[in-house]
């Protein structure tokens, strides 16, 4: 039976030869679930206490639990350097496996190989679709289904199977354009509830040609146009990647391209050109082009969807021999410590330093304004998730989204600038 | 659960609201005492709504409610007011998620945001997906849920559902 990539996943975990979209199952095969805790805010502690008053026992199944410790990292006062112990303390007693210096959780937990292709794994935050870049089923039980409590408290988890979209995106980007650029255009094209309750599969010669980084960077903002989570295959790529970088063996898994799906798009890879994301909303966009006037005080290439070995590549070819604006902040803070230490291997950090860039360590407080905050009137560009007001700090503040080819090129004019003149090929 | 929501009609215009751009939301607002969180609620989309709100009102919202993420201070405001049902066109999966977890009915009604006023008297069937408006004499249609979710909200929400499931496994 022609199956989505989604549908053979979720038949895998639950057993079965095959599922389809409506239907109810139980799996039991997943890995996680999957917690970080921010500032003020016990997420581990709240979720444990739940499960435990659920199933009226203490947790015992911790060790399954991945705690990523991301969030307020490294601590910056008194009150949060006794919370990030303490979350520690509470992650290990339960013998949870603690990530607590190797950088934003939903990419470590992909390098580190706790999260693989073809798999189901359970995070309480949907931001976590990124893993679905490589072809890793993320859920937190789904708009249908259960819910992380139940996975911690009996081991399993209810999902109701999605239908697919599928989005396909043919032919060759232009090298200065990334997976934010045709995120952009696809969400333009989809709304903000163009996918409620749907995975959304990408394919097409363009995806397979894209970098894994990008790939994950691609699947990252899926809910933001209400899909469930989003999927790319597993390829050879992905397989050489997870070896070459990790010395992790990985499985290809794909969907059939005549399998059922609910609604299927094209667009064609030549068309996309650099977008904006434009305050207050998270849902519209714009070419990089009708913004030029737009004057910036700081940019920021980080966060879970940014940050990436690809994205510091493409900054550092725009800023080599420049210097950014006076009076612009430019934050750098690669996604992880691999991405870190393989950048600093490649002289791009020392590149984005010489012209200018804050280079710090990986954190997921840059998309918070935890690092970086605004003040009233400031203009941000950025890779964070979210660009609601008050997301940096001031609710009186702006904050547009880009890529991280489009972020270099603003920060040389000091207003946003659409990359393609600076970009240098080869 | 009851099945039946009787209250008055807090209408909180626009599409695809961001439930925490609607609470004025700032890192460290989920802290706060609840009665403070409760004074803001929806206060950047309908600043007349906290000052309005009381126990057992109907919120009313438009398309998408609850678009992007959704922290704390919205559901503590709501439990805090004691509202107990919302009615939408439609829900964002992560404010589907949020109400389904926490037992407070839900129904998607497309087209309601048109229809109902500030303060009209609404009474709300979830098990049919059907909201009547006392103060207009008018009914609308609006989904029905399907079994799992009514076996979930009947329960009382997706705890007391799974605490049950719980007390039948260890039968």
């Amino acid at each position: 039976m022609k199956q989505t990539l989604c549908e053979k996943i979720l038949a895998k975990a639950a057993g079965k030869p095959s599922v389809t979209p409506g239907e109810y199952i139980t799996v039991k095969d997943f890995t996680g679930p999957i917690f970080y805790s921010f500032k003020g805010v016990s997420v581990l502690g709240m979720y444990m206490d739940a499960a435990e008053k659920i199933s009226g026992k203490k947790i015992s199944n911790g060790n399954k639990y991945i705690y990523n410790e991301d969030h307020n990292s490294p601590p910056v006062n008194a009150d949060s350097i006794r919370f990030f112990k303490d979350e520690h303390k509470r992650a290990k007693d339960i013998g949870a496996t603690c990530y607590c210096r190797e950088g934003i959780g939903h990419v470590v937990n992909v390098e580190q190989g706790d999260i693989m292709p073809g798999k189901v794994f359970v995070h309480f935050d949907p931001q976590a679709s990124n893993a679905g870049g490589v072809g890793a089923f993320y859920t937190n039980g789904g708009r249908f289904g259960g819910h992380v409590v139940e996975a911690m408290a009996f081991d399993e988890i209810t999902l109701c199977v999605p239908e697919t979209i599928r989005v396909v995106i043919d032919g060759q980007l232009k090298p200065y354009i990334s997976a934010k650029d045709v995120w952009f255009a696809v969400q333009n094209e989809l709304g903000p509830d163009g996918a409620i309750g749907a995975v959304v599969e990408f394919d097409g010669s363009a995806i397979e040609a894209m970098d894994i980084d990008q790939r994950m960077i691609l699947c990252g903002e899926i809910s933001y146009v209400g899909a469930d989570t989003a999927l790319i295959k597993s390829d050879a790529k992905t397989c050489t990647w997870y070896k070459e970088n990790f010395g992790i063996e990985a499985e290809e898994i794909s969907g059939d391209s005549d399998a059922q799906y609910s609604r299927v798009l094209h667009f064609c890879a030549e068309d996309i050109v650099p977008m904006v994301t434009y305050p207050p909303e998270v849902f519209t966009s714009c070419p990089a082009s009708e913004l030029k006037n737009v004057a910036i005080d700081q940019c920021i290439i980080g966060t879970c969807i940014g940050g990436s070995l690809s994205d510091l590549r493409i900054a550092a070819n725009i800023l080599k021999g420049h210097q950014i604006k006076e009076g612009v902040r430019f934050i750098v803070s690669p996604v992880t410590q691999y991405v870190y230490s393989q950048a600093a291997r490649e002289g791009l950090l020392s590149t984005l330093a010489d012209a200018g860039a804050i280079v710090i360590a990986p954190t997921c407080d840059v998309c918070f304004g935890g690092v970086g905050p605004l003040n009233p009137g400031e203009v941000s560009l950025s890779q964070q998730t979210l660009n609601v007001p008050g997301r940096s700090g001031s609710h009186e503040a702006f904050i547009y989204l880009a890529s991280a080819a489009t972020i270099a090129a603003s920060a040389i004019t000091g207003y946003i600038t659409s990359p393609e003149t600076y970009y240098r090929e080869g | 659960m009851e099945n039946i929501y009787k209250g008055n009609a807090l209408v909180a215009p626009g599409n695809h609201v961001n439930a925490d751009t609607a609470m004025g939301w700032y890192i460290g607002m989920d802290a706060l005492p609840p009665q403070e969180i409760a004074a803001k609620f929806m206060q950047t989309v309908e600043p007349a709504i906290a000052g309005l709100a009381k126990a057992d009102d109907i919120l009313v919202c438009g398309r998408n409610f609850g678009y992007g993420k959704v922290h704390s201070s919205f559901l503590i405001a709501v439990k805090t007011i004691g509202i107990r049902c919302i009615v939408a066109e439609s829900f964002s999966t992560q404010m589907f998620n949020n109400l389904k977890s926490e037992g407070i009915a839900f129904v998607e009604c497309p087209g309601i945001l048109d229809k109902v006023n500030m303060s009209d008297l609404l009474e709300v069937n979830f098990a049919e997906g059907s909201v009547k408006n006392l103060t207009k004499g008018e009914e609308y249609q609006g989904l029905a849920p399907s079994a799992f979710i009514l076996e979930v909200m009947q329960s009382g929400g997706m705890m007391p559902y799974l605490a049950k499931k719980g007390a039948d496994a260890q039968k």
